[in-house]
């Protein structure tokens, strides 16, 4: 399958699957639920067997009958999109060529989350900017991997962050920073992430303010304050001669 | 898949530490009336820096489900 004309699975922000046509860039978004769910399982997990495909589509029917649901939702998939599933042995995949969304934003991850990989001139993709896996499906395999993301986006955002504040591109850093503060507004980390930026960029007052407002949203939410990393973060770094107004704003 | 309303419930417990420190910090999140999405339309139903307030919170909303589920 050509890369350029290969089918393209989308399963951040929702379940999209587009083809290529005579007609250009076409979107399927009338396939019946079980297509839909075994793309995304296909998607998300490579090349498993089908009676394991079954039991995780169908949990909670006998396995004659989740193997039935399988054969049924495979026909419809390969009805409205020929070629799509390689089906070899007992195994099912997605055809050699098909993007999948989630695996684009696992290798951009890996690429930020390498030390020895240099943050590219090109702005942040698309797909590290996207919400949830497949929101508003609760099947286990989908939480699960749910979480795994969520987990990936907030660590990536934060050394994205780093990588673009190092390279000089403050605002596209505390873009990422936010990003991964509003991924979970109470993590620490990320909101540390937002500081340094502002004070890579020397931006004292930003970086004061971004350490008050989630030193109150903190007390707020949970009756705590921020631990003494992030309170250091920004004592450490403020001019001597007003250490002192820094640390009322500590209070 | 959304969630019928009748027999089934999703509690997602997101538990950390912060900064590589033994602060506890905790978000649990339920799907919304509308069986919308976690993030967006998800209900936090309890945020907590207390672990021993994440099996009370689990408790209250497990009460609060089977309280709907059952029409008690």
């Amino acid at each position: 399958m050509e890369a350029a004309q290969a089918p393209r699975v989308a399963l951040l922000d929702g379940f999209a699957l587009e083809v290529h046509g005579a007609g250009g860039v076409t979107a399927l978004d009338d396939l019946p639920r079980g297509a839909q769910r075994l793309i995304a399982h296909l998607g998300l997990c490579g090349r498993p067997g089908r009676g394991a495909i079954a039991g995780q589509l169908w949990p909670d029917v006998p396995e004659d009958h989740a193997q039935g649901s399988l054969r049924s939702a495979l026909w419809r998939v390969q009805k409205a999109v020929p070629g799509l599933v390689d089906v070899s042995g007992g195994a099912l995949a997605l055809a050699a060529g098909v993007r999948v969304d989630v695996r684009e934003f696992t290798d951009w991850a890996r690429r930020v989350l390498d030390p020895t990989v240099a943050v590219g001139t090109g702005a942040t993709p698309d797909v590290a900017l996207r919400g949830e896996l497949l929101p508003g499906w609760y099947d286990d395999w989908v939480l699960l991997e749910r979480e795994r993301l969520r987990q990936l986006r907030m660590h990536a955002l934060e050394a994205l962050a780093d990588k673009l504040a190092a390279a000089g591109r403050y605002g596209e850093a505390v873009q990422a920073a936010y990003a991964a503060v509003r991924t979970e507004p109470l993590r620490e980390s990320a909101h540390r992430a937002v500081v340094r930026v502002h004070l890579a960029e020397g931006n004292i007052a930003e970086a004061v303010r971004a350490y008050t407002a989630f030193r109150d949203l903190l007390g707020s939410e949970l009756g705590v304050g921020p631990t003494a990393q992030m309170t250091e973060l920004i004592v450490r770094s403020y001019v001597p001669v007003r250490r002192t107004a820094v640390r009322a704003a500590t209070r | 898949m959304p969630v019928d309303d009748d027999r089934n419930g999703v509690l997602v417990v997101h538990v950390w530490l912060e900064g590589g420190t033994d602060q506890f910090r905790a978000r649990l999140i339920a799907p919304g009336p509308d069986g919308g999405r976690l993030d967006g339309n998800g209900i936090t139903v309890a945020v907590t820096a207390s672990p021993e307030a994440v099996p009370q919170a689990v408790r209250s909303w497990l009460s609060s489900f089977l309280g709907t589920a059952t029409g008690s």
